[in-house]
């Protein structure tokens, strides 16, 4: 019998971030086992899962809860009220439904972007991503990624159906996003919803992160200075934003420092 | 020795190392850069000529004249007042803006820029892991082969070299932050840049010698990922990052430091 809490995650995702990131939060003590992309649907599946359902948190009693979302619901309820993440649907209705609005787009529109355009791009660099893929992976998924990296670039271009194309419509709609929370941060709110913060915050800042290369993300994003040169243009212009400032700002004041 | 292109003879992770870096970028010298991982530096240096001191070492293909140390390189080719490019006010035309712009870039440079040497080096030089790609990106093979073998042999003697103890460590991290208040008073009126509201070599030298106080993107020295550094150091650089200062440190670098990939 386990006493320690597991989240199986896959090792770069902005969405496992944000469950590190809940974890802290509500003071849970879990051991983390990251796997490298490709080798985390084998994890999952071990674990009797399907191939997205991480971040996978298993309690010691067995207890599984996968995904940003209810992994937090999973903890928001018992949280003392300065910890509570999600406002109550009872009683708070209208800032309930702001706040899970602002969570599932972030997550369904802009995180698949961000995750479109930074893949495919960052992917043709096997150098560059390498920290993102493989730190403290298991050794055997560590070696394989690199005798056979082409195998696993061409693997997830294919899963995520990746291509030019794709690219240049996530960077678009990366575009856009930023559009729409500077317009929510014009009126000078420190929050996105409320006078607080909540999980929409955490959401916006761990799934728009690494269009910024967020500093404190534990998925160990690359050194801007190793990306290509059209890549640190986005980078160094989206961290000028106001939305780019918000996501650091949120990362510095609210992300509890763990030694990755 | 006869050199094709421009030369720019380094140690990877030092802060004036990267202030040379943005100068010749500002300036749009193109030049190839030899790092060196620290220690090994100083036999590069040897072998041009120069002392352990004497990076970031500019060698100049035209006329193969060298310049040693980020002084002679702005003194080269930095364009009269007047010019975009131009970072340094004109002493005779602007005296008190040359002598604000001298007497800061000292100050930031040669005084607190110390402490922040002493106690990143001091701190990360604990993690070999954490440390790893400011000391070897781009370094010939066989540093990179030394320093992995005999890591507790380098940082011996960077702490013997910089005279690093925990006792320094703790005084620098108080020195930093003075550093950062006197930084903060200046920008308090709302000014974007240090002086004469425009960049100046002020400005690239604060954001060079304590962009690692916040580990700014953008920095070539190839700074450690926060998440991955001890948990006492990520508070310090998430306090640091979200002052005044250190938010003009991370534009500067986004809105003045031209973009360029590092290899290796």
């Amino acid at each position: 019998m386990r006493d320690k809490n597991l989240l199986i995650t896959l090792q770069p995702s902005s969405g496992v971030d944000t469950a590190r990131w809940l974890m802290g939060h509500y003071e849970i003590p879990y051991e983390e086992r990251a796997h490298a992309p490709i080798f985390h649907v084998l994890a999952l599946k071990w674990w009797k899962q399907g191939p997205e359902d991480y971040a996978l948190l298993v309690e010691p009693d067995g207890k599984k809860t996968f995904g940003r979302v209810p992994i937090s619901e999973r903890f928001d309820g018992d949280a003392p009220a300065d910890k509570k993440l999600i406002p109550d649907q009872a009683t708070q209705k209208e800032l309930y439904d702001e706040v899970m609005a602002l969570v599932n787009w972030s997550g369904s529109v802009t995180g698949s972007a961000v995750v479109n355009w930074s893949y495919f791009n960052l992917l043709k660099y096997k150098w560059v991503v390498w920290p993102s893929i493989v730190t403290n992976v298991p050794w055997y998924e560590k070696l394989f990624c690199l005798l056979a990296f082409r195998v696993i670039r061409f693997l997830m271009y294919k899963g995520l159906g990746l291509n030019d194309e794709v690219s240049d419509l996530a960077l678009k709609t990366i575009y856009e996003s930023y559009d729409r929370i500077d317009k929510k941060l014009a009126d000078g709110r420190q929050y996105l919803c409320g006078d607080r913060l909540t999980l929409a915050d955490i959401s916006v800042a761990a799934l728009f992160g690494p269009s910024i290369l967020v500093q404190g993300y534990g998925g160990h994003l690359p050194n801007q200075v190793k990306c290509p040169d059209y890549m640190q243009k986005v980078f160094k212009e989206l961290r000028q934003r106001p939305t780019g400032q918000f996501i650091q700002r949120i990362y510095d004041q609210h992300r509890r420092p763990k030694q990755l | 020795m006869m050199a094709k292109e421009n030369l720019l003879i380094t140690m990877r992770p030092a802060k004036d190392v990267d202030l040379g870096r943005f100068l010749m970028a500002h300036y749009e010298v193109p030049y190839k850069e030899r790092p060196h991982a620290p220690v090994f530096h100083v036999l590069a240096l040897k072998f041009w000529g120069y002392g352990d001191r004497g990076y970031p070492l500019f060698v100049r293909a035209k006329d193969k004249a060298q310049f040693s140390r980020n002084g002679p390189i702005w003194g080269e080719l930095d364009p009269p007042e007047g010019d975009p490019k131009n970072l340094w006010p004109d002493p005779m035309n602007s005296p008190s803006a040359f002598s604000e712009v001298h007497e800061l870039q000292y100050y930031i440079r040669r005084v607190v820029g110390k402490s922040v040497v002493a106690w990143s080096y001091f701190n990360l030089l604990q993690h070999k892991k954490v440390v790893w790609t400011s000391i070897t990106t781009g370094v010939p093979w066989y540093e990179k082969l030394v320093c992995y073998l005999a890591f507790p042999l380098i940082r011996k003697l960077m702490y013997l070299g910089l005279g690093l103890s925990q006792e320094v460590a703790d005084k620098a991290i108080d020195h930093i932050y003075e550093g950062f208040d006197r930084i903060d008073g200046i920008l308090a009126d709302g000014r974007q840049y240090l002086v004469a509201d425009r960049l100046t070599f002020a400005d690239l030298a604060l954001a060079t010698s304590f962009g690692p106080m916040i580990l700014a993107q953008g920095y070539a020295g190839c700074l450690p990922d926060q998440a991955a550094c001890p948990d006492h150091m990520q508070k310090v650089y998430k306090e640091l990052r979200q002052r005044p200062t250190g938010q003009l440190i991370q534009r500067i670098y986004d809105l003045h430091r031209p973009a360029k990939q590092v290899r290796g």
